[in-house]
Order: structure tokens, then C-alpha cells, then sequence
């Protein structure tokens, strides 16, 4: 099932790139933020950063190979009226992600929508490691200093599947672009 | 192509809020109380951990919908009032009949090991610390899906005098809202 998701999605940005002769345009960048869980009251808050590169297909569809470390704060618990905590572990994942909208870093600033898959490993101590697929969701913003630097602000809702359930956190980060040049159109 | 991509953001949205009800996890603490282990070298006490009980509202109100157990945790302080070293063990088991030290030791699950409390001393076992000690969590999550069972705390020592206060079972699930 996994493979066939991975090539679906490989084969839909294939179907994309090759449906118009287009320069390639390459960048990337790294960046720095905050981990939010969503509805786990069992981890707190930290942070998350990571690097990707940047491959521009067509004027408005791109991918972004990744690899992202999220923490995750400790969790806590009261117990007879004295709070415990308890590690929150991080989660270290790799992927693609696919980003559509204003990606070509222009001067300026522009908005573009992010669909990725992936893997990710949540380590935590006391516990086996739980490594699965996951999709990410989210919106970017870009504002391009030059055609070769720009600022990137986006928020990713990460979905880990497991068992029966999902683990969900939002990245809010900040980071750099840099966009080195183009290859010949495919 | 372009229209389509003027809702994006707005999938987007419904996508993850889509996923968001789902399932979230629930942090539980499960309080037992105290109990003291007392006799010439060994003993035990026990307590019923149920979903039943009524201070355990939370998890009886997602017995229904857990997903699967993610995480379970211990948190206790052993004092140990005897002249002599002492040694504690926890077990679980769905059998509220095991009489005698012996028994426990055959018959239940054991959960936590390698407790050690110097004479005339406290050991304070806190929710992280819980897991130098843990076994078998895959025994635990059954009987956590399962909603009942009991847990068995075993002292051991010449002679033995425990206490073990303040126990508690931390347990995070995975269910519905």
C-alpha cells in the first residue's frame, strides 16, 4: 500500500513535469521553529528544524526533499498533587514534500500550499521506537529579498498513522531560501 | 488547472481537520492508595485497576474508542521501615485469587523488577523513573484494552516492613475525542 501511495505521487508529479517543457529551477535551505502537538496531552511544546532542497518542476508546482527533527516537549502529569514529567521524545522524519503556488522566489512576497509524505521515526525513552508514514499539510510564505534569497515562513500539520489512530503535530518555522540556478527544460 | 489551485488552502484546511477528529491522546492517572507488606521475609498487597472505578471516568468514557494503548507508566514511594535491604516487585494478572507470594511470582505478569530500598529508607519511583524498571508492556496494553485487572506489589527482605505510598498507574491512550 505504501509503494503504491509513493508511486502514485511520483507518478502524478511525473505526469505534471512532463506535460510542460520547463527550465528546472533548483534551491534550498534550512530552517528553525516551533513543534506544536495536537490534541496529545501526554507531550508539551519544543522545537523543530531541518533542511530541504527546493526543485522547481513548473512555474507554479515544485518538490521539496527534506529531513526535519521535531521534539516534543516533556509531558507532565499531576499525581497526588505533585507534577511528574515525563520525556516527550522527538520525532525525526524524511520526505518529500510537493509545493504548489508562488514557489519560484521572486522579489516579493507569495503564498504556496504544501503536500508531503514521508517517514518518521518517534523515539522516546522507555519505549520501542514507532516508525511509520506519514503527510504532511500546510501553507508558506515566501518573500524574496533577490531572485537568489528569500524568507520562508510556513506551517506543516504532520499526521502519523498508528495502529487505528493518528499523532499530529504543527510546525510553525522560519528559514532561508537560497536558489543556486536552472537546469535545461525536460 | 490555476482555478483548482485557488482551493488548495482551503482542502488543505478540511483535510487536517478531517484528521484532527480522529483520535487524540488522552493522559489518565490512575491513583491506588497505599499498602504495607509486613512478615518474616515476604509478602504481598493488591489493587483492582478497573475502568469501573468511578475515579476513573476518563478512561471508562473511552473504553469504547481506544485506538491502542501508547504509553503506561508507574509513579510509587516504597519505604522500607525493617533493618534490612528490601525488594520490591510489581505484577499484573486478570486473576484476583493468587494467595501466596509464591503464586504471584508463577502465576502474574510481572511489570516492574530491580527495585532495591535500603533499610530504614524511601524510594521514590517517579513517573519517568518507572521505566528503568518496566517489563512486558505489551501485557499491560491487553489488559489496559481489556478494562480490568490487578496489579500486585511483592516485598521481600528479613524481615520485611513496606510501605508503598502514593501508587499510581499513568496511562496515555490513543481515542476518540
Amino acid at each position: 500500500m505504501k509503494r503504491l501511495i509513493i508511486l502514485c505521487t511520483l507518478g502524478f508529479v511525473l505526469a505534471l513535469s512532463i506535460s510542460d517543457a520547463h527550465a528546472i529551477k533548483l534551491g534550498g535551505g534550512g530552517f528553525v521553529g516551533m513543534n506544536m502537538p495536537v490534541g496529545m496531552e501526554d507531550v508539551t511544546m519544543s522545537s523543530m528544524y531541518g533542511i530541504k532542497a527546493r526543485i522547481i518542476l513548473m512555474p507554479a508546482i515544485g518538490i521539496e526533499p527534506n529531513f526535519i527533527i521535531a521534539n516534543y516537549g516533556d509531558g507532565e502529569a499531576e499525581v497526588y498533587g505533585v507534577t511528574m514529567a515525563r520525556d516527550g521524545g522527538d520525532i525525526s522524519a524524511f520526505g518529500v514534500d510537493a509545493v504548489i503556488g508562488g514557489i519560484q522566489g521572486n522579489p516579493g512576497l507569495s503564498v504556496y500550499g504544501i503536500l508531503g509524505l514521508g517517514s518518521a521515526k518517534w523515539s522516546r525513552e522507555g519505549l520501542e521506537d514507532i516508525s511509520r508514514m506519514n503527510w504532511r499539510l500546510g501553507l508558506g510564505l515566501e518573500y524574496g529579498f533577490t531572485e537568489m534569497i528569500s524568507l520562508d515562513i510556513r506551517s506543516t500539520a504532520q499526521i502519523i498513522p498508528n495502529e487505528d489512530g493518528t499523532y499530529k503535530n504543527i510546525g510553525v518555522t522560519a528559514g532561508v531560501n537560497f536558489y543556486f540556478g536552472e537546469m535545461g527544460g525536460i | 488547472m490555476k482555478k483548482m489551485l485557488k482551493y488548495l488552502p482551503l482542502l488543505l484546511l478540511v483535510l487536517f481537520v478531517g484528521c484532527n477528529i480522529i483520535t487524540g491522546n488522552k493522559l489518565i492517572v490512575i491513583e491506588l492508595g497505599d499498602a504495607t507488606v509486613e512478615g518474616t521475609s515476604s509478602g504481598f498487597e493488591k489493587w483492582r485497576v478497573s475502568k469501573d472505578d468511578p475515579k476513573n471516568g476518563t478512561w471508562k468514557d473511552h473504553a469504547e474508542d481506544i485506538k491502542h494503548v501508547v504509553d503506561l507508566g508507574f509513579a510509587v514511594q516504597i519505604k522500607n521501615d525493617a533493618n534490612v535491604v528490601a525488594t520490591a516487585k510489581f505484577y499484573v494478572s486478570e486473576d484476583s485469587t493468587l494467595s501466596t507470594v509464591t503464586e504471584v511470582d508463577s502465576l502474574a505478569t510481572l511489570v516492574l523488577s530491580g527495585i532495591s530500598v535500603a533499610a530504614n529508607s524511601t524510594k521514590i519511583i517517579k513517573w519517568q523513573d518507572s521505566y528503568d524498571y518496566l517489563h512486558n508492556f505489551d501485557t499491560l496494553k491487553e489488559l489496559i484494552l481489556k478494562g480490568k485487572f490487578w496489579l500486585y506489589a511483592t516485598a521481600v527482605g528479613s524481615p520485611v516492613d513496606v510501605t508503598f505510598h502514593n501508587t499510581a498507574v499513568i496511562l496515555t491512550i490513543n481515542a476518540k475525542p
